[in-house]
């Protein structure tokens, strides 16, 4: 849909190629990133430039960048003191771990229920899809709040809790893929030659759902982090002295007006790390759309 | 053979000179259409032919300019329709030519119509952006074509939407919207392809009376010589994006001269045919359109091929008043004593 | 693939109208027992992980207060009993009374719940605004510079907290530029801010769902050939691919109406103290009042039920209209 002079335009191939090239290997950044907050998360020592937790009442309020007798505060310092950045990679380790932990669980929980469902099929199937239907259809976050309050929060709970936020979602796309592989010849013809029902669910119609489970899976690390952080942000989720980067916005909050880096700063980091985990999800989801 | 009437010096309606098309893909750039050269006249018809993938229908949308959302497309050479060049004419006045001068008539009529829309309209709408019409002028004249095309009850059915209408039905609205304007040229993209054998001769006839009425020039878009034989006075085959063979229509089943237009015939069923003979399909691939090519695109499948073949293009050979083979042995092929008047006979 | 992105999809429910009825008394049923189930999980934990009394009695209860209150729930009875009991109480609207309002629950949370329902049609309108106008144009000319923005500014918005996009709308438009108030609810101005940032979450959700809708309605045939009859691409879009998507739109923004109410609006309700069921629950959360707590989660439940229906029936209702015509 060129004039010609567009035409004679775009026949220059260098502008074209190098736009497209840089929209393939973005995702380096995003990975890369995410291998510094693995890092962060396993060796905090290695990279805290601060005791996060010395207080010092000489330097409190310091705002990003600035330099105390200590050394520079990057992202500046809070009532007590403390040094926000060596905080912010403090609080890595359990933001994480939290997000994983419980996504893992609710991605094989949903994944078991997704298989046996559309194995099955029948009353079994029924049943437990309903049950996620229903739970799509509720305010979870609300139940969440409910639940935590009532067992007391913790991560231990926490863990527990979160995982009910997200297996629906895995179980529902397990189970179209089951319901379609199950259909399958060389299905028959396994259950034929005597395979038990776990062997062919396992070694059949597992490897077939691996693809859309890890796209599902990055992308659910980062609700589940999220959720993790509005519970927290609340008051229902991660208790101090514990650490986790929505415990240090709730933290910041009462001074907003005064030292807005305390809420805003850690924020962007978990906003940068959960829109890592979704360009990933983007391009593991390319290479399993053209692996089908 | 028609468009011998044309006075001197009067540019013919259609003037594609060596058209390239290629897009930009993240798999690197594909040639689509490479070279590719032929004048219409007024009233005349050529038929395009070619398998999947041998660049016939971006050819003929990129005289109209029409690709898809996402095509990052290089187009050079010239298309001039009455002497104007299209591809460097501004998108509005383009917009004047398209449905205006040019209609077009796509593959599939299931998914041609706008499902929402009722025919009628679909038809009236390009009737009252080009002409003007009132809406009710507008209404009248699609009435009158949807009667033309063979609609029964053609009041009636104004306001359907396309799924009361079946495939056959459909194709002939299509027809009606691609020749409201009375456009000088018809483009019809394998208006066949997805239709009932039945079904398939009446459009051919249909699109072949509507021509003669208005004089249209038709371009046919096909993979299938019967409708070439139907509809065309001319014929062109097309063989990874290039140009082979350029001739008569009645020199097709005489005279094919290029070996890829004989492989192609080769294939076309019999009733001849005695039971043993069987198809023999040309063996091999078609090329890759992101390697380049630099010899003749057939040799690699070619039984004749010679080692020129291989390293240097070969340019189209004219044999005749607007017969051109592009082949080495074009020459060498056209004085053969026993010319191929049955060449799925031949060895 | 069937993925049942709706929970009507992948169910044959016929078009008449005795089907529709059908169709309403299947759904009631269907949000009756995902309410009741949310009740049974409810009461199974409170009186599976300890003294149910204890649960419910305010932080600084008494021994006696305590007592009493078990007295009170009947606690020697059997636990089906109970249950029963319990299930009655909460379909005949007896939450029990707050401690810390001094009030029945029930009226704490509808007292709540118009706020609540006025932030999230605020914040839908807003998104739906964004999102479907953007989400055509981005759609209609996808690649273009608009597109490549829009689709980077959705994704950030959908990856950073909601609360903390309150936080920082507070930040720059009520402490730098004081241009609203920063909390609670005191006029009209009170709610733009809080409205914005649900408008710019959901937004971007639904300019991604409207984006991808019309690019895959922009590659249909019937798109080119009404660009063969000559209109400019504008046309085309206007005339013929709206038609089209119009019904996934409405749908579209429906849905994330219900899905608002999964989660993000409370968190950002707590942020900017707006006295809806979000900062209800929160307060009530940190004052132990379990009963508010309950009452809340069941009454937004019903709520979200209702409103998943209506969305149902309304899809249905233009479907058909169009498959009459």
């Amino acid at each position: 849909m060129a004039t010609g002079a567009e035409t004679a335009a775009r026949a220059e191939p260098a502008a074209g190629r190098s736009r497209r090239s840089w929209r393939g290997h973005g995702w380096w950044v995003f990975a890369a990133f995410l291998v510094l907050m693995a890092a962060w998360a396993a060796v905090p020592e290695l990279f805290m430039p601060f005791d996060s937790d010395r207080l010092n009442p000489l330097r409190r309020l310091l705002s990003p960048l600035a330099v105390s007798d200590d050394g520079r505060h990057l992202a500046g310092t809070d009532s007590l003191g403390r040094d926000l950045f060596s905080q912010m990679i403090r609080g890595t380790r359990l933001t994480l771990y939290i997000a994983v932990v419980a996504t893992t669980i609710g991605a094989a929980v949903g994944v078991l229920v997704g298989m046996l469902a559309g194995y099955f099929g029948g009353l079994p199937d029924r049943l437990l899809m309903r049950l996620g239907e229903a739970q799509t259809a509720m305010p979870m976050f609300l139940v969440a709040i409910l639940l935590l309050s009532m067992l007391g929060p913790s991560v231990v709970i926490l863990i527990v809790v979160l995982p009910t936020l997200v297996w629906p979602i895995f179980a529902r796309v397990v189970r179209a893929e089951t319901l379609q592989v199950r259909e399958a010849t060389y299905i028959e013809a396994a259950v034929a030659t005597g395979c038990t029902v776990p062997a062919v669910l396992f070694t059949h119609v597992l490897p077939n759902v691996v693809p859309r489970i890890l796209v599902l899976y990055v992308v659910e690390i980062g609700h589940v982090m999220l959720a993790e952080a509005g519970l927290s942000f609340l008051g229902v989720g991660v208790q101090p002295p514990d650490v986790t980067w929505g415990l240090l916005i709730a933290d910041g909050r009462p001074l907003l007006t005064v030292a807005w880096w305390l809420t805003i700063l850690p924020g962007v980091l978990l906003g940068v790390v959960v829109l890592s985990l979704n360009m990933l999800s983007r391009r593991f989801e390319q290479y399993a759309g053209a692996a089908a | 053979m028609t468009g011998a009437g044309t006075e001197a010096g009067a540019p013919p309606l259609l003037e594609v000179e060596d058209l390239s098309v290629s897009f930009n893909t993240r798999r690197g750039v594909v040639r689509a259409v490479d070279g590719l050269s032929y004048t219409l006249d007024r009233g005349e018809a050529l038929g395009i032919v070619g398998e999947s993938g041998s660049g016939k229908t971006v050819g003929s949308l990129s005289i109209l300019r029409l690709f898809g959302l996402f095509d990052d497309v290089t187009v050079t050479g010239a298309v001039r329709f009455e002497g104007r060049d299209l591809l460097r004419l501004s998108e509005t006045e383009m917009s004047r030519v398209r449905g205006g001068q040019i209609g077009m008539i796509f593959q599939d009529p299931l998914t041609s119509l706008n499902p929402v829309m009722p025919v009628g309209e679909q038809v009236a709408e390009s009737l009252r952006f080009h002409t003007g019409a009132s809406r009710d002028a507008a209404r009248r004249r699609t009435v009158e074509l949807l009667d033309r095309v063979g609609i029964p009850d053609a009041a009636n059915r104004y306001h359907e939407l396309p799924h009361s209408f079946s495939g056959g039905m459909r194709q002939r609205v299509m027809v009606a919207i691609a020749v409201a304007c009375e456009p000088k040229l018809l483009i019809a993209d394998e208006p066949t392809t997805a239709l009932d054998v039945t079904v398939q001769a009446q459009i051919l006839l249909l699109l072949d009376e509507l021509r003669r009425e208005m004089g249209m020039a038709l371009i046919v878009i096909t993979h299938d010589f019967g409708v070439v034989a139907a509809t065309a006075d001319r014929v062109l085959v097309m063989y990874a994006a290039q140009p082979m063979e350029h001739c008569p229509t009645d020199h097709l089943f005489q005279r094919a001269n290029h070996p890829y237009t004989e492989g192609l015939l080769r294939l076309v069923p019999r009733f001849e045919h005695r039971a043993h003979k069987r198809l023999r399909p040309i063996e091999g691939q078609p090329p890759a359109l992101t390697e380049p090519i630099a010899g003749c695109p057939f040799e690699p499948r070619c039984t004749h091929a010679v080692d020129r073949c291989a390293a240097e293009r070969p340019p189209p050979v004219r044999l005749g008043p607007s017969h051109h083979s592009a082949c080495w042995l074009a020459e060498e092929r056209a004085r053969r004593e026993t010319a191929p008047d049955k060449p799925w006979e031949q060895p | 693939m069937p993925t049942p992105q709706t929970p009507a999809a992948g169910r044959p429910d016929g078009p008449a109208a005795g089907g529709l009825v059908l169709l309403i008394l299947r759904r009631l049923r269907d949000g009756i027992i995902t309410l009741a189930l949310v009740v049974a999980v409810i009461f199974v934990l409170t009186n599976l992980v300890g003294d149910p009394a204890l649960v419910y009695a305010p932080v600084d209860a008494t021994d006696e207060e305590v007592e009493r209150l078990a007295r009170a729930f009947g606690l020697d009875d059997p636990f089906l009993q109970r249950f029963a009991e319990y299930f009655v109480d909460v379909f005949t609207g007896d939450f029990g009374d707050s401690h810390w309002q001094k009030r029945p629950a029930l009226n704490a949370v509808f007292d709540a719940l118009p706020n609540t329902i006025m932030l999230t049609l605020a914040g839908i309108a807003g998104a739906a605004v964004f999102g479907i106008i953007g989400g055509i144009m981005a759609g209609a000319r996808p690649g273009s510079v608009f597109d490549r923005v829009n689709n980077l500014t959705s994704v950030a918005a959908l990856s950073v907290p909601n609360f903390w996009l309150g936080l920082l709308l507070i930040v720059v438009f009520s402490l730098r530029l004081g241009l609203f108030p920063t909390s609670g609810k005191l006029g009209w101005s009170s709610i733009v801010l809080p409205a914005a940032t649900v408008a710019i979450v959901h937004g971007g959700r639904i300019f991604q769902l409207v984006r991808s809708a019309t690019v895959e309605e922009m590659s249909k045939p019937y798109v080119l050939v009404a660009r063969s009859k000559g209109f400019p691409r504008r046309t085309v879009l206007w005339r013929h691919v709206l038609r089209n998507t119009g019904l996934t739109t409405a749908t579209i923004a429906g849905w994330e109406y219900v899905r608002l109410w999964g989660g993000a609006v409370f968190a950002i309700e707590w942020v900017f103290a707006w006295p809806g069921i979000g900062t209800l629950m929160i307060n009530a959360a940190h004052r132990q009042d379990f009963f508010v707590l309950q009452a809340a989660v069941i009454i937004a439940g019903a709520f979200v039920v209702t409103s998943n229906l209506l969305v149902d029936l309304m899809y249905r209702a233009i479907d058909n209209r169009v498959k009459a015509s």
